[in-house]
C-alpha cells in the first residue's frame, strides 16, 4: 500500500484541494458580488437572476456537466472563443474541473451572502453617511464586517461543495489520474475496478475533511449582537 | 440668529394601500424647533430629508443659507456633505465598533477606519466630555440605554455637525434619565452654537429645551404645518 499510497491518496486529494481552492475563490468572488446586488438592487429582475443562479443547487451535475460541454467544448461557442482568443482549453482539463466546482458552489455562496447583506439594518449605513464617511468607507467599515460571519459560513459550505464535486466534473473534465481524477472520482473508479481497500480509504479521509469543515462552519456561522438600541 | 432653516419641501410617497404627502414650508430663525403630530404622519421622513437619506420630489432646502437640495437647480448634496448631526431614533451605533470606534467613525472619511493618535485623543475628550469615557472599550449592547444616547452624541458632536436633529431623542429612556439627557443636549447646543430641530411627544422637552413648537398634521389628505 505504502508504494502506491501517493498515487491512490495524496495525488487526487492534492488535486481536490486545488480544484476547489480556485473553484471557491471564483464563486466566492463572484457570489458575493451577486449577493451584495441581490441586497440593493430594487430591480424586478432580481428574482429570476436569483432563481437561475439557485439552479446548480438543483439540477442533476449531469445535467450540469453537459450544458457545460456543449458551452465550453470544442464546438461550443465559448469554448471556441476561450480556444481562439485566450488558448484555454476546459475540456478534460483541471481548468474545467474548477469550472464545474465552482459553478455548483455557486449558489452556497451567493445565497448566505445575499442574506447576510439584507439582514444589516440599513440605518446602520445611513448613519455612517450622515457622519460624513464615503460609499466604500461604508460598505468596507460597516457592511463588510457586519455580513463577513455570514460570508464566511456560505464560503466554507461551497469550498466543501467544490471538494466533493462528482457529476460535472466527470462530464467535462473525465477521469484522467494526476490530472484531472479528484478525490470523489477515484473513489468511483476504485470501486469500479475492486479495489475496496483503496475505496475505503479514500472515503473515510474526504468524509473526515467534510465533516471538520462543516464543524468549522457551524463555528463562525452567526451569533448576532443586538444593533443599537436600549 | 438670522434665518437658519429654510425649506419647502413635497414628497408623495405610493403604496398599493395609500398614497402618502408631505407638504411642509419652514422658515425660521428660532434656534430650536420640536416637530409634533401624530404618528406616521412624515416627521421622521421631513428630518431624513434634511439630512439627506431621502430625496423630496420637489422644493429647497437650506441650512443657514447653504442649499442642500435644490429641485430647481439640481442640487442635491449626499448625506455625507451636509454635516447634519441625524441621531436615529434607535441610535444606530456600529454594532461591531467599541465606543471609541463608534465615536471616531466620522474622523476618518474613506476606506480606512484607523485612528491616529491625535484622533483618538479627540474620540476619547468626546467620550470623556459626556462622561462615558470609563466605557470606551466596551460594545455598545454592553451599554445602558443613557450610555447608549450619550455615546450617539458623542459620535455627532466630533463631527462639528451645523445642525442638530434628533429624532424622539429621549422617548426610550426612563423619566430621570431623560431629565439629564436635556440638559446634555442643551449643554452640547451652546457649546457648539448650532441650532436644534427634533421630533418630540412630549411637551417637557419642549419646555425644558425651549423650543418653539413646529406641529405637522394631515389637511386633505396632506401632511402640512398647522
Amino acid at each position: 500500500m505504502t508504494s502506491s499510497l501517493s498515487a491512490d491518496l495524496l495525488i487526487p486529494l492534492w488535486l481536490s484541494l486545488r480544484v476547489a481552492f480556485w473553484a471557491t475563490l471564483i464563486s466566492s468572488i463572484l457570489g458575493v458580488a451577486l449577493g451584495l446586488y441581490l441586497a440593493k438592487s430594487r430591480l424586478w429582475l432580481r428574482n429570476l437572476l436569483d432563481t437561475v443562479c439557485t439552479l446548480p443547487m438543483v439540477l442533476p451535475p449531469t445535467v450540469l456537466g453537459y450544458y457545460l460541454l456543449v458551452l465550453f467544448g470544442s464546438q461550443g461557442f465559448l469554448g471556441r472563443w476561450l480556444k481562439d482568443t485566450l488558448g484555454i482549453n476546459l475540456i478534460f482539463s483541471i481548468n474545467g474541473a474548477i469550472i464545474a466546482a465552482a459553478i455548483v458552489s455557486f449558489p452556497l455562496v451567493f445565497k448566505p451572502a445575499r442574506a447576510a447583506f439584507e439582514s444589516i439594518d440599513p440605518q446602520l449605513e445611513e448613519a455612517g453617511r450622515v457622519l460624513g464617511v464615503n460609499e466604500a468607507g461604508i460598505f468596507l467599515r460597516v457592511t463588510l464586517p457586519l455580513a463577513i460571519r455570514g460570508i464566511m459560513a456560505g464560503v466554507m459550505l461551497g469550498f466543501v461543495r467544490a471538494l466533493g464535486e462528482f457529476g460535472a466534473t466527470l462530464m467535462i473534465a473525465g477521469s484522467i489520474p494526476g490530472k484531472t481524477q479528484t478525490l470523489s472520482i477515484a473513489i468511483y473508479e476504485a470501486v469500479q475496478a475492486g479495489r475496496d481497500d483503496v475505496a475505503n480509504i479514500l472515503a473515510l479521509v474526504i468524509s473526515v475533511v467534510c465533516v471538520s469543515l462543516l464543524l468549522l462552519t457551524t463555528w463562525v456561522t452567526p451569533k448576532r449582537r443586538q444593533a443599537g438600541g436600549g | 440668529m438670522a434665518v437658519w432653516c429654510d425649506l419647502n419641501i413635497r414628497k408623495q410617497l405610493r403604496s398599493a394601500q395609500r398614497v402618502f404627502e408631505l407638504d411642509v414650508q419652514l422658515q425660521t430663525d428660532h434656534p430650536r424647533l420640536a416637530i409634533t403630530g401624530p404618528s406616521g404622519i412624515g416627521k421622521t421622513m421631513m428630518l431624513r430629508a434634511i439630512a439627506g437619506l431621502i430625496r423630496p420630489d420637489v422644493g429647497h432646502i437650506r441650512i443657514h443659507g447653504r442649499p442642500l437640495y435644490d429641485s430647481t437647480e439640481r442640487i442635491d448634496l449626499p448625506a455625507r456633505e451636509r454635516h447634519m448631526g441625524f441621531m436615529f431614533q434607535n441610535y444606530a451605533l456600529l454594532p461591531q465598533l467599541t465606543a471609541l470606534g463608534n465615536v471616531g467613525f466620522g474622523l476618518r472619511r474613506g476606506a480606512w477606519g484607523v485612528l491616529s493618535r491625535t484622533q483618538k485623543a479627540e474620540a476619547m475628550h468626546w467620550l470623556d466630555r459626556f462622561q462615558i469615557a470609563h466605557v470606551a472599550h466596551q460594545y455598545p449592547h454592553t451599554l445602558s440605554g443613557g450610555q447608549q444616547q450619550r455615546l450617539a452624541l458623542a459620535r455627532l458632536a466630533i463631527t462639528q455637525p451645523r445642525a442638530l436633529l434628533l429624532d424622539e431623542p429621549f422617548a426610550a429612556l426612563d423619566p430621570d434619565l431623560r431629565q439629564a439627557m436635556r440638559v446634555e443636549v442643551d449643554g452640547l447646543l451652546r457649546a457648539l452654537g448650532i441650532p436644534l430641530l427634533m421630533i418630540t411627544h412630549d411637551a417637557t422637552d419642549r419646555i425644558e429645551l425651549q423650543a418653539q413648537e413646529l406641529r405637522l398634521a394631515q389637511v386633505d389628505g396632506k401632511t402640512v404645518r398647522v
